[in-house]
């Protein structure tokens, strides 16, 4: 008997160890296979975009792809690299009346038509001309640092600061996922800037971003990273908390620019699905009220009236379903309904109190 | 280095890197584990049904519940368990008309209240037709079949619609549908047979479904999916292989039920949000209308019109991941796409004679 249950003891663990040692081998030829084989993500850089030694990327101007992100749903860009706001072009703005918006993909539209994004919707509301200054993937620095450099050629009374989360990530890397860009840094109470000139985007920087995202496929990193918490890829993200202080003086420095420009600066934090429930961006955005609050600047944080709408309104204000030959990386972005919502909202914040 | 020394580090190395690799699948199972035990309950919402030994499962007879899908979405059932707007007796009044919808959940109305399915619609779209929503949740083409040849015979009726979504095809081909066992159609020398009666009693909860679902985490699996094709197409393919025939005897055979109760059968194809965009359904749509032509039985495929409304309001036709308290209905129609299909279906109803002429409609 005894005989017998030793015996079956050493065929399970046989089993076992077989099993085990299958399931390793997959997971390592796995490993092998991808890292080897890894590219760059295609279509992550738009044929919309050209290199820009300060910026990392900016728009080619005067340029069209009329189905960019599904059949008739264009992009298009003006002769100062603006997004261009379609039919918002023609609306009647007041005589000389204009309004800058900054910020990523959020503002530049991506998923949308030029005359849905929120800009050139929020034009229309507010009768000025609007002028579409936001990028795919930038980061707050770049977009601080492009209207610097080039807003002046806009004539406008009002910069709408649009700020996502990712967005103030962003600005802790010197290259988010590969993509070379300016990086900001405090030297005493000056901002610096360090990266600059830019180089020239590699295929191969990306591709290395990919493969040290592939550690994670391991199940020993997984299992690591649940038992631990430790991720490296949450650290990274929250490096831009240890560095408030730069994001403020970015901001006092956007405010200067403003103001040498006849402009005021307005912070407009827009939501993304990240902050649908309560979470660790509330942290941040608490910090960017407190901050407009010490220097009188206008904030708008359309989150917790966006966590009032209708659940199936919140669904779908975000892209879900993604036309046949989109460029990618659409699903989640505002949809036209989202744009519509966000540009209502914010012209009714921003319109003066009635008399 | 002497010889023996190299053979010894090399040993070394080599059950170092056995080690290792050992240690990754034992943790890749681990985890695997620990996912199992955390899948979570049943959606609630399923408890609407019990067990059935020819279907699997049929509606809760005498249901009355006012916030089924949340407020005020009423879900209300006859004594044979099918979902009504209003109370229902077998019988016809004089001069009445009567549709029989069956289907699965996009018919039965899974997330809307009982007045706001297209089936009750069609009232308001064919004055003085009265409908009967012989719909169940999670039914294949074979179940809906098989329930309709048992227990319509009671409910005269002038038409029946037959509607379908892609996925119900998928349904046929399992004896088991998120973990519900269920009855199955075969083919014996042409001749349809059930399989897997008396279908084998609902156990509880099983965690079964899920778990078998989580089974690409592991790395094995992966490999193999890797090196299998694993595009709609050729899974659509796969499953026509196995019901295409059986669903075809299944037509005819309903096609012959429907004549002996003095009744008129239409097909109809019900777009899911899968079929907004062309893709790999649409293969089997079109066979569907070329055996329609060939079979004489009237096929309506509502997938070309609903393609035809502008995204934003095709939008709003489908119930959104969040819309809905209760998880669950995710991907059916709201009221409105029920109202959609019910206006189009019944503008299809009155284009074919035979049908107008039973509801005495008139005919376009």
């Amino acid at each position: 008997m005894k005989r017998v249950l030793a015996g079956t003891v050493v065929s399970l663990a046989i089993v076992i160890a077989t099993l085990c040692l299958l399931e390793g081998a997959a997971s390592a030829l796995l490993f092998v296979r991808d890292y080897r084989n890894a590219s760059p993500p295609s279509g992550l850089i738009r044929p919309h975009t050209t290199h820009d030694s300060l910026l990392g990327w900016v728009n080619r101007p005067g340029f069209s792809s009329p189905d960019e992100y599904g059949k008739d749903i264009g992009l298009t860009t003006t002769a100062l690299g603006f997004r261009a706001t379609g039919t918002a072009d023609s609306v009647s703005a007041q005589e000389g009346q204009g309004l800058v918006c900054s910020g990523d993909s959020y503002t530049l539209g991506y998923g949308v038509s030029d005359d849905h994004t929120w800009c050139a919707l929020l034009g229309i509301y507010t009768k000025r001309r609007a002028f579409n200054m936001g990028q795919a993937d930038y980061g707050l620095d770049q977009s601080a640092l492009w209207y610097e450099r080039d807003a002046r050629r806009a004539p406008h009374q009002v910069q709408i600061l649009g700020v996502t989360d990712a967005q103030l990530e962003r600005m802790a890397s010197s290259s988010p996922g590969g993509r070379f860009k300016p990086e900001l840094a405090l030297d005493g109470s000056k901002v610096v800037t360090h990266g600059v000139p830019v180089p020239a985007q590699t295929a191969t920087a990306m591709r290395d971003a990919v493969r040290a995202r592939m550690k994670y496929d391991l199940r020993a990193v997984q299992a690591f990273v649940r038992i631990t918490g430790v991720d490296g890829r949450a650290t990274q993200a929250k490096r831009i908390d240890e560095r408030w202080p730069l994001v403020e003086k970015v901001l006092d420095d956007l405010a200067a620019a403003n103001a040498s420009n006849g402009s005021r600066l307005v912070l407009a934090y827009l939501p993304s699905k990240r902050d649908l429930r309560p979470s660790s961006p509330d942290e941040r955005r608490k910090k960017l009220a407190a901050y407009a609050q010490r220097r009188g600047t206008t904030f708008v944080d359309l989150t917790s009236a966006m966590r009032a709408l209708r659940p199936d309104s919140i669904d779908l204000s975000f892209i879900s379903r993604v036309p046949a030959s989109a460029a990618p990386g659409t699903t989640n972005q505002y949809s036209d309904l989202g744009h519509a919502w966000i540009a209502r909202t914010l012209a009714e914040k921003l319109a003066p109190p009635a008399p | 280095m002497s010889k023996s020394r190299v053979s010894k580090v090399v040993g070394v190395i080599l059950v170092l890197l056995l080690c290792l690799i050992g240690l990754e699948g034992l943790i890749s199972f681990g985890l695997l584990a620990s996912d199992i035990r955390h899948i979570p309950r049943t959606p609630e919402n399923f408890r609407q049904a019990q067990y059935d030994t020819l279907l699997g499962w049929v509606g809760l007879p005498n249901l009355a519940r006012t916030d089924n899908y949340g407020p005020g979405t009423r879900l209300t059932t006859n004594a044979d368990g099918m979902r009504i707007h209003r109370p229902v007796s077998p019988p016809l009044a004089p001069g009445e008309k009567r549709i029989i919808c069956s289907g699965d959940s996009f018919t039965f109305g899974s997330g809307v209240s009982d007045d706001e399915t297209f089936c009750a619609y069609l009232e308001q779209e064919l004055p003085g037709v009265r409908t009967l929503n012989m719909a169940q949740r999670g039914y294949g083409i074979d179940q809906a079949y098989l329930w309709y040849k048992r227990d319509a015979v009671r409910y005269p009726h002038q038409v029946h619609v037959f509607a379908f979504i892609w996925a119900d095809f998928e349904r046929m081909a399992v004896k088991s549908f998120t973990g519900y066992p269920k009855s199955r159609l075969r083919l014996k020398d042409g001749a349809l047979e059930i399989e897997n009666v008396p279908v084998p009693r609902w156990t509880g909860e099983s965690r079964l479904t899920t778990a078998l679902g989580m089974l690409p985490e592991l790395r094995i699996v992966q490999a193999v999916q890797r090196r299998v094709d694993q595009s709609d197409a050729t899974k659509l393919a796969r499953v026509d292989a196995q019901v295409w025939d059986i669903a075809l005897a299944v037509f005819k055979d309903l096609e012959r039920l429907n004549r002996e109760r003095g009744s008129n059968l239409v097909l109809v194809y019900l777009p899911a949000p899968a079929d907004l965009a062309p893709g790999a359904q649409d293969t089997r749509r079109r066979r569907l209308a070329e055996f329609s032509h060939s079979s004489g039985i009237p096929f309506v495929d509502l997938t070309a019109e609903i393609r035809t409304v502008p995204p934003d309001s095709a939008d709003w036709m489908f119930i959104t991941p969040n819309a809905l308290p209760v998880q669950g209905s995710s991907g059916h129609y709201t009221a409105a796409g029920h109202r959609w299909v019910a206006a189009r279906l019944a503008e299809h109803l009155r284009a074919i004679p035979a049908v107008a002429a039973a509801l005495g409609a008139p005919a376009r």
